[in-house]
């Protein structure tokens, strides 16, 4: 006899999700379809789950505003509010002469 | 990186580094350009394995091109505390005697 | 002078690049020895801070403006090393230095230096991102920043363009002949015989020049910094806090007996690749350069004190540099008198970056006969012989 699942709803970058209370977030948005969590500060690519433990950090999103956290690692829970990390336009830097081979 | 070849994959398309989104490519490049000796020198010159995950995905790789390019003598990349990222809040008031 | 100056310079960090690109500029036939990478010593290990807002009015402040206007000329030069110019900013921590950070604008500013004093309002629309008790602030509009390895390969790589050897990884000693410097000797014994050797090797100076006898007194001061990861910047001026100037004044701050033994005061840069580096902290604790605690978590704890939001942004990495410290906090520039051949150019302490343009540029000056752009009196390494 399985228990009902406990269903909670979340925020992605604004859309309303649900998904299973207590899994990683980065999962419960793989589910409904969610791949890209962010994109990449270098050069703007898609980026979302990669090693799933918590070590390379392709999952990085903003939580609450606030917080840097894998999506991989933390465990959704009612009323959660995850964005995409902004990407920040590089600092204007001097040309300089340009290079030769 | 003889393994590289075997695949359709040019060296631009081999990401060696996720975190700074260096290619091979990108590493053989600043080889030459900036005519690099040691893994230390490549690391700086590329920002290979100084990114958020500082080196976790990609230390092995450039542990085999250190190997393949340049002399055992020459400087490695060491590594750095801390042991993985951590909110600078994590910081405050270690070691002392409160 | 007849025929092509030969010059070896010792040390491929920024000092010895900037003297092998304005020696090579100038027609001198160099060539650059270093006993590990280019720029693998300090060079590697420091910020890119280039100030001129925390010199003493004078002579201090006029090599380091000197060395910004020819920093300029060699951002359109060179090729690019992530060169901004934004100016920077000090804070105040306490009520306290209000009076003293006035004065110090207004002595700045007769000196030409263009300094602003920031009263609570301006500081705080400027800086929205700092801890709100901080009473006021300075503006320096000259001050800039750059990658610092980056910048000593470019230097290298133009004085190459123009003919210059740069031999890495390749130690060499002294050669004397009676007590002449003529040249250096390699680890293998193969000779490169100079009409001058410029010794720009930082805190390994004192090491080379031990075997002559002379009075060297460069020691290695330590520094860390940490390394916050991109996210959100806190702003993308260079700021600095104030409080550490105080002590030229013969005022401390008011700050912990921790702090003070360490040597910890806020340095807060942004850079290129969207990090942000902070500073800083000054140790006399031998060539140690690991990063350690207590100094990690104090450097982080006084940035925290200006900047409270940034307990959530992420520590990645600490590394930490030697600077090389002299006892009046000027460096050894010019030929010793009393070993002919031989030139010294290093004990930047923590202006090595700042004032690698102008040392190279005088270095080219008194070797080439011309004169030099600023007055060497106080850089001259005699002044630590004893009479």
């Amino acid at each position: 006899m399985t228990e009902p699942e406990d269903r909670v709803a979340f925020r992605f970058d604004g859309v309303r999700y649900e998904g299973r209370a207590g899994i990683p977030v980065g999962i419960a948005l793989y589910a409904a379809g969610v791949k890209t969590l962010g994109r990449h500060e270098v050069d703007g690519a898609p980026r979302g789950l990669y090693c799933l433990i918590g070590q390379c950090f392709e999952c990085r999103v903003l939580v609450h505003g606030r917080t840097v956290e894998r999506a991989c690692l933390l465990p959704l829970t009612a009323d959660l509010d995850i964005r995409p990390l902004s990407v920040e336009p590089p600092l204007p830097t001097h040309p300089g002469r340009s290079a030769r081979a | 990186m003889s393994r590289v070849s075997a695949s359709n994959a040019g060296p631009d398309d081999v990401v060696v580094c996720r975190c700074e989104r260096v290619t091979l490519g990108d590493l053989e490049r600043a080889r030459r350009a900036f005519r690099v000796s040691s893994g230390r020198e490549l690391k700086l010159s590329t920002r290979a394995s100084m990114g958020i995950c500082q080196g976790r995905v990609c230390r092995s790789a450039l542990e085999a091109l250190d190997a393949e390019w340049f002399s055992p003598e020459a400087d490695r990349s060491g590594s750095r505390p801390p042991a993985r990222a951590v909110p600078f809040s994590a910081l405050t008031g270690w070691g002392r005697d409160d | 002078m007849s025929g092509t100056l030969r010059v070896a310079v010792v040390g491929a960090g920024v000092i010895g690049a900037a003297a092998a690109y304005y020696l090579q500029a100038a027609g001198a036939a160099v060539v650059v020895f270093d006993r590990g990478d280019v720029g693998g010593g300090t060079s590697s290990r420091c910020d890119g801070n280039i100030l001129a807002i925390d010199k003493e009015p004078g002579y201090d402040g006029v090599l380091a403006l000197r060395s910004q206007e020819l920093l300029r000329e060699l951002a359109d030069s060179l090729g690019p090393f992530e060169y901004r110019a934004p100016g920077s900013y000090l804070v105040l921590d306490t009520e306290e230095e209000v009076e003293t950070a006035e004065r110090w604008v207004d002595q700045q500013r007769a000196f030409g230096a263009p300094v602003r004093f920031l009263d609570r309002e301006a500081v705080h629309r400027e800086l929205p991102d700092l801890a709100p008790d901080v009473p006021a602030g300075l503006y320096c509009s000259s001050d800039a920043t750059l990658n610092p390895l980056l910048y000593t390969r470019r230097l290298l790589q133009a004085a190459r363009e123009n003919g210059a050897d740069v031999r890495p990884h390749t130690p060499v000693r002294l050669r004397v002949d009676e007590s002449r410097v003529t040249g250096v000797v390699t680890d293998a014994g193969d000779i490169l015989a100079a009409d001058a050797t410029v010794v720009a090797a930082g805190v390994w100076t004192p090491s080379l020049t031990g075997p002559l006898g002379l009075t060297v007194p460069i020691r290695p001061r330590k520094g860390t910094l940490l390394v916050g990861a991109r996210g959100p910047l806190h702003g993308t001026a260079k700021v600095m806090e104030f409080g550490y100037l105080m002590s030229k004044f013969g005022r401390s701050r008011k700050v912990s007996a921790d702090l003070e033994r360490h040597g910890v005061a806020l340095v807060y840069e942004p850079t290129a690749s969207q990090n942000f580096l902070l500073g800083s902290s000054r140790e006399f604790v031998g060539e140690d350069v690991t990063p350690r605690e207590p100094v990690i978590s104090l450097i982080a704890e006084r940035a925290l004190r200006f900047y409270p939001r940034m307990k959530e942004s992420l520590f990645i990495r600490a590394y930490a540099g030697l600077r090389p410290w002299t006892p009046d906090h000027f460096p050894l520039v010019g030929p010793v008198e009393s070993v002919p051949g031989l030139v010294l150019a290093a004990g930047h302490e923590g202006d090595g970056i700042s004032l690698a343009a102008v040392s190279g540029h005088l270095v080219a000056d008194l070797l080439t006969g011309r004169p030099p752009i600023v007055d060497t009196g106080p850089l001259d390494p005699a002044r630590f012989s004893s009479p």
